[in-house]
């Protein structure tokens, strides 16, 4: 009883609330009904009624094109493979990097911190020459190891960045008392921080696959084949100079974009679960 | 700060589409054979134009014939191949044949600084240069410091493309306009007329990115009152151009009474070709500027009964060559290559290319079922037959088309005169070409 009458004397600014979020809402998710919307129109449909027009007929003849123009099922696996082992592989180096500068607190560690935060802040364009060499010298160009090797240690270098900071957040006192209780190095590392930093971890998983899964220049540099080609590559093949055709694009990212939406969601649930099972006690 | 400016990449990435989000660069490396068995062709022409079937035909036709050798067919996209043709071009393995865009900004350099292989006893040897000439001819050829128009063969186009008004019959007749204009005048009349009814004469576009349509306006005037000898002055940097006299100032000027008059529409800074060319086919405009790259989509989507013409009266037309075939340096298997080439410029594929309505420089006109077609493609047969193509306004210098496109921008919005464009046009270019 007492609830729902708080939830009664609420009421008015809960549906103002409610109303405020709804529109930010569906203006944060316009950009993506506009290309659902497009998707499955026709082509003429499109020309003759513009973009923002309800679709005359619902028509799926954007994405079998789209899936004849460009090979998709090749792109998606090389887009997922390269994703998930750049997500747990940077993860992992960050970890372990992270943890001598955060727990061990070396020495130098706020230049080393420095640099490494250099390394994310430089522009692709400066690094491709010596990627695109590096991967010619070491036989990993056209496949997708040569993107797989340089996303891991990329985005490892922020994730090292970040967890350093987060390590250093660790209260001093259970990582004593475990020392005091006899573990070692290794065992804090998995016995103590893993567990605490899961809810970190959890989160920079799923920022390193949706951005990996992203990244187009250094992929269409090093992969030009297209064999090794990833999903947004594929997609820009779609362009013309002077051409351009709407409704297969829309399909197109529409497809592409699955993938991230469907790990994002799956993660989301692992993720809320991670925060409360790593809490501090 | 990272991971807020990643996240706004995803969502400029699913807001976009357009691509241009994703248009950064590419590639087209490779991986040949150990023994020269593997044959590599990196293109980026989208499988279902004509140009692209026609290749499609090609690759049976050359398939049949090196029976022994593995086609390796790969499609990359026009804005990866010309961002990265340098970097890929000058690795270890790169493919046998590239398609790659003409213009001294790209072909130029990437012939000027050894990438490419020269090809003029190829040329005469299979008689290319019988196929391709003049105008169509100017921007396979690049000198020593990648200028366009003359010096050694680096490419071979196989089809040509013009730039034209698309106009809808139906507001024609509404307006009162009984035929196409034959002169300029007329055609200013007839956009007196199309207002008066309350149409929008021309479609049009001045975004930064990909809003071209105002730049040909622009470009078309200066052609239609330039003479052959000006165009290739300005095109081949072969005189000083003096931007503030003859075709360059009255062409400004026109373009801008254009602007004043409304002929193309307001709030153009922010609309791209695409959306010009939906404004024309959902009958929002009485015409259309855009070259042979929409009229098949025109031809399918259009609900109204319409027509094209080139700019009536014009001395000079917009139009050039299409993209070319080149041999990189270091590609291993050139004798193929070259066979390549020549099975894209046989007579059964460029007829294919021609029956799809592609333009085909090699092809015979005579041969094409579609009245629609066969007209539309003998049109561009005058035109390079009498020597009337005045190309794209981009091609001399470096960085060009962002200026022009910025400039085209302001004028559109009324914030610069014809007279400071003029200006502007006159440093970069005498900036650009060194005098």
């Amino acid at each position: 009883m007492s609830m729902l009458a708080a939830g009664n004397r609420r009421r008015p600014l809960t549906w103002v609330v409610l109303v405020v979020a709804g529109l930010i809402a569906l203006v944060m998710s316009s950009p993506f009904l506009l290309m659902v919307l497009n998707a499955f129109k026709t082509g003429d449909d499109y020309s003759s009624h513009g973009p923002i027009a309800w679709p005359r007929s619902f028509s799926l003849d954007a994405f079998s094109n789209y899936l004849s123009l460009v090979d998709f099922p090749v792109a998606l696996w090389n887009s997922v493979l390269i994703s998930t082992v750049v997500a747990f592989g940077g993860v992992a180096l960050s970890l372990l990097s992270a943890y001598p500068i955060g727990v061990g607190r070396i020495r130098g560690s706020g230049p080393i911190l420095a640099v490494l935060l250099l390394s994310t802040m430089l522009p692709h364009e400066a690094l491709i020459y010596p990627l695109f060499y590096g991967a010619q010298a070491t036989h990993t160009f056209n496949t997708v190891w040569s993107v797989v090797i340089v996303f891991v240690v990329l985005q490892g270098a922020f994730g090292t960045y970040l967890l350093a900071s987060v390590m250093g957040t660790v209260p001093k006192e259970i990582l004593e008392a475990a020392a005091i209780d006899g573990a070692g190095r290794w065992q804090i590392l998995w016995r103590i921080v893993l567990p605490i930093l899961r809810p970190t971890l959890s989160v920079l998983v799923v920022f390193f696959f949706i951005w990996t899964w992203n990244e187009f220049y250094i992929p269409v540099v090093l992969l030009a084949d297209q064999s090794s080609q990833t999903v947004p590559i594929a997609l820009s093949t779609l362009r013309g100079q002077h051409s351009i055709d709407i409704t297969v694009l829309n399909a197109g990212s529409l497809l592409s974009l699955l993938p991230t939406l469907v790990f994002f969601l799956i993660f989301q649930r692992t993720l809320n679960r991670g925060v409360t099972a790593g809490a501090v006690k | 700060m990272r991971s807020i400016s990643r996240r706004a990449c995803i969502v400029a990435a699913v807001t976009a589409l357009t691509a241009t989000s994703l248009a950064a660069c590419g590639g087209g490396g490779g991986t040949s054979g150990e023994s020269g068995k593997t044959f590599k062709i990196v293109q980026y022409e989208n499988p279902s134009t004509a140009q692209g079937q026609g290749w499609q035909k090609a690759l049976e036709i050359f398939k049949a014939k090196h029976p022994d050798v593995k086609v390796e067919f790969q499609q990359t996209s026009f804005d990866a191949f010309r961002q990265n043709a340098k970097i890929t071009l000058s690795g270890n393995d790169v493919p046998d044949v590239v398609e790659f865009n003409k213009g001294n900004a790209d072909g130029g350099q990437l012939a000027a600084q050894g990438l490419l292989e020269p090809l003029n006893e190829q040329v005469t040897k299979n008689g290319w240069d019988k196929k391709v000439t003049g105008s169509m001819a100017a921007f396979a050829k690049y000198d020593e410091n990648g200028h366009a128009g003359s010096g050694d063969w680096y490419g071979v186009p196989n089809i040509g493309e013009y730039v034209m008004f698309y106009y809808n019959k139906t507001k024609f007749r509404q307006a009162g306009i009984a035929k196409p204009p034959a002169t300029l005048a007329e055609f200013e009349t007839a956009m007196d007329k199309l207002k008066a009814a309350g149409q929008l004469p021309i479609s049009s576009s001045a975004n930064t990115s990909q809003g071209f349509n105002q730049m040909w306006i622009w470009y078309s005037l200066v052609s239609a009152m330039s003479t052959r000898q000006q165009i290739d002055d300005f095109m081949f940097v072969k005189g000083p151009v003096d931007f503030h006299s003859g075709p360059w100032k009255d062409g400004a000027e026109k373009f801008q009474q254009w602007i004043d008059k409304g002929y193309v529409g307001d709030k153009l800074g922010g609309l791209s070709f695409e959306q010009a060319t939906v404004n024309f086919l959902s009958a929002k405009s009485a015409m259309l500027i855009w070259n042979n790259g929409e009229f098949a989509r025109i031809r399918k989507d259009a609900k109204f009964d319409w027509g094209y013409f080139t700019l009536p009266g014009a001395q000079l037309s917009m139009g050039s060559s299409g993209h070319l075939w080149g041999v990189p340096a270091k590609a291993k298997n050139k004798e193929l290559a070259y066979d390549w080439i020549n099975t894209t410029l046989s007579p059964e594929v460029q007829n294919v290319i021609g029956q799809k309505g592609g333009l085909p420089l090699a092809g015979d006109t005579a041969t094409i079922s579609d009245p629609v077609t066969r007209q539309f493609t003998e049109r561009f047969d005058q035109l390079v037959k009498a020597d009337t193509l005045s190309f794209y306004p981009d091609y001399p210098v470096p960085g060009f088309l962002d200026f022009i496109q910025t400039h085209m921008q302001a004028m559109s919005n009324r914030n610069e005169t014809a007279a400071q464009y003029l200006d502007a046009l006159q440093k970069f270019y005498d900036d650009g070409t060194k005098r």
